[in-house]
């Protein structure tokens, strides 16, 4: 009998599989939620994306110029790329650290401290995200908290430009994230049950092959469904890269938000839009794959 | 039981006091007006409702191209009064969208000698718009790094010594025309094509230099502040926003010249409400309410109205440069205009911004 995080997972899968019609008058209410806020908003952009703005305004033409104007200036190649670049290591840097904070909250604290940790965790999320974003510039700055304390330890004279370089963007990437990824570490760290841990030992396994062998493999899917999310609201954020970052080498956001503000291109950004949408899509679709087959491995093996 | 009484007739009254203040209210005249922040402050609105009996209603935006879609998004009819910088004002007159104004109306003699036939305003004899703000670029910067002597040129910016530290404030059309001025353009929106081309190469030797591009005025000022920023174009009223937080911030107009701005005052050719829509041009033209204008708690720029720096202090009004001396300024400086063709003006900066 497969244990409990692949049998949820295994659920998951079957949504592939068509569900029977009283399942969908069941999630009515959600998914005309969906579609009147999510999919026909989605569909707008899609065929805006193939008009042209003259003169400020929206012209029923039909064309391909936004995207041969996208797909020929190198400006939105380099900020496309640099979008990735810098989701994938967002994603990198908070597994690395989140994998860590989560082992230990599931297998090395207390029970009775685990909750106090997880809302300690869950505290500094009740803070606007913008003012996270500026209370970061605070620390950040060239006269701010970090270097300023470095000064008075005499480790540095000048100030270290952090602020306004994609370092800081990350920096803001990775705090905002990170608790994400561990929240989703932990649950399916504490779905494992304890019983196989208990069966390693028992034969003679020691604590490195205990992990290597049931626990990193059975917080897979955790992992890859962390990755998923983090991946794809760094790629799409744009409060970050803005903030911290400071737009000197602007990530693909920067460009869709540039488009409104500067010139009102509607017709332009949302043809980036839809370039990200299909990255995403595109993303979703190959790390699910991914975690389809760890846990059809799983559950058979 | 009486308590379900109490609640019905609470219901009830309610209800009437609901429909007794609307028919009140729809008495009462009503103007409504789409402004950069400012033109709707409860010291300038409030004093105006009273005397015209009226109530004003009104959106504020913080760019021409959001105004813009605020109004085509709007039924016709919605607003009254709209406040486009100067740029807009024709290509808004040919559109059909805002209405001649008699000049005899308004105290253009009370202006500063350049809004009074201000070319932006006037086809012809015809007066599309007033002017009721302003104001000018030049180099805000920090006086703990950057020297006075420095900053009277523009070509502080690509010193080497202030690698790193340059802010700019991400919209083409001021920096664009600064750097122009620079290159010694006269008149820097109306260039060639190879005009353009200097300016380009000028633009992309500066990105070394820059710390950051900022989405909006705010954010440069607050790279000013945080001091990661230690020059930067930007508009006078920027420089007097941190030096009246006591930041060591200054602000000068280079020899080579830079771009003003003009806000201007319009009325809608489907305004349900001329007359009173004039009557707040004229409101808002008036000294007084210029120099609350010019003071206002959003952001503290120039008003065009000679007579607005008596209900100043000396301090405010050489702050904003609205002495007899400081307008001496005008004469180093350019209209911001929109540019043509605008799509190359736009790819020039799509690859400053990228690079």
């Amino acid at each position: 009998m497969p244990d409990q995080s692949s049998f949820k997972i295994e659920k998951m899968v079957k949504f592939r599989n068509f569900p029977p019609i009283r399942f969908f008058v069941g999630i009515l209410p959600i998914s005309l939620w969906e579609i009147i806020f999510f999919m026909l908003p989605v569909l707008l952009i899609f065929i805006v994306s193939f008009l042209i703005v003259k003169e400020l305004r929206l012209v029923f033409q039909w064309t391909l110029a936004n995207y041969t104007d996208i797909f020929s200036k190198t400006p939105y190649w380099v900020a496309y790329v640099r979008s990735f670049r810098l989701a994938l290591t967002a994603v990198v840097l908070s597994a690395v650290l989140a994998y860590p904070l989560a082992y230990a909250i599931a297998f090395v604290v207390p029970a009775r401290f685990r909750r106090l940790l997880m809302v300690a965790m869950i505290l500094p999320f009740w803070t606007n995200y913008l003012i996270r974003a500026y209370s970061w510039q605070i620390i950040l700055a060239n006269n701010g908290l970090f270097n300023e304390i470095l000064k008075v330890l005499n480790i540095i004279e000048t100030p270290i430009s952090i602020l306004y370089t994609h370092v800081a963007t990350e920096v803001g990437f990775t705090h905002f994230y990170m608790v994400l990824m561990t929240m989703l570490l932990y649950s399916s760290m504490d779905a494992i049950n304890r019983n196989l841990m208990e069966a390693a030992r028992d034969l003679g396994a020691g604590k490195l092959r205990t992990f290597f062998e049931i626990i990193f493999p059975l917080s897979l899917p955790g992992l890859i469904v962390g990755s998923i999310f983090v991946f794809i609201m760094s790629f799409g954020d744009f409060v970050a890269p803005s903030i911290l970052g400071g737009g000197k080498k602007p990530v693909f956001t920067q460009m869709v938000v540039d488009e409104i503000q500067g010139t009102v291109n509607l017709s332009m950004a949302s043809a980036l839009a839809v370039i990200m949408v299909v990255t995403i899509l595109i993303v979703l679709i190959l790390f699910l794959r991914r975690v389809e087959s760890i846990t059809a491995g799983s559950s058979t093996g | 039981m009486t308590r379900k009484k109490f609640i019905v007739i609470s219901i009830i009254l309610s209800l009437l006091a609901f429909v007794f203040t609307s028919s009140a209210m729809a008495e009462q005249r009503v103007l409504n007006i789409l402004t950069w922040a400012g033109y709707n402050e409860d010291r300038i609105i409030k004093p105006f409702e009273e005397k015209y009996n009226c109530k004003v209603n009104s959106k504020n935006f913080s760019g021409d191209e959001q105004m813009l879609t605020i109004w085509s998004a709007s039924k016709p009819g919605t607003w009254d009064v709209v406040n486009p910088d100067g740029p807009w004002v024709k290509l808004l007159a040919t559109q059909g969208k805002i209405r001649k104004l008699d000049a005899s109306k308004y105290p253009l003699e009370d202006l500063f000698p350049i809004f009074q036939r201000f070319p932006q305003h006037w086809e012809g004899n015809t007066l599309w718009g007033v002017a009721s703000r302003w104001g000018f670029y030049g180099i805000a910067y920090n006086t703990k790094y950057v020297s006075k002597e420095e900053v009277k040129s523009w070509k502080v910016m690509w010193d080497p010594k202030y690698k790193g530290k340059v802010g700019i404030y991400g919209w083409y059309l001021p920096n664009m025309g600064n750097f122009g001025r620079y290159l010694g353009f006269e008149s820097p929106y109306d260039i060639d094509k190879d005009q353009l081309m200097q300016l380009e190469k000028k633009l992309l030797e500066l990105k070394p230099q820059v710390a950051t591009i900022t989405l909006t005025a705010s954010d440069l000022i607050q790279a000013l502040a945080n001091e990661s920023v230690w020059l930067a174009p930007a508009g006078n009223w920027a420089a007097v926003t941190l030096k009246e937080q006591g930041l060591p911030i200054e602000h000068n107009v280079p020899d080579e010249g830079a771009v003003s701005w003009t806000e201007s005052l319009c009325i809608t050719s489907d305004s349900k409400n001329p007359d009173l829509a004039e009557k707040y041009l004229q409101w808002m033209l008036s000294p007084e309410i210029q120099a609350k204008l010019a003071w206002a708690d959003a952001f503290h720029a120039a008003t065009p109205s000679r007579k607005a720096a008596q209900f100043l202090t000396r301090e405010q009004a050489e702050m904003l440069r609205m002495t007899d001396a400081g307008v001496d300024i005008v004469k180093r400086v350019s209209p911001r205009k929109l540019p043509k063709p605008e799509e190359a003006w736009k790819d020039v900066w799509l690859k400053f911004k990228g690079e």
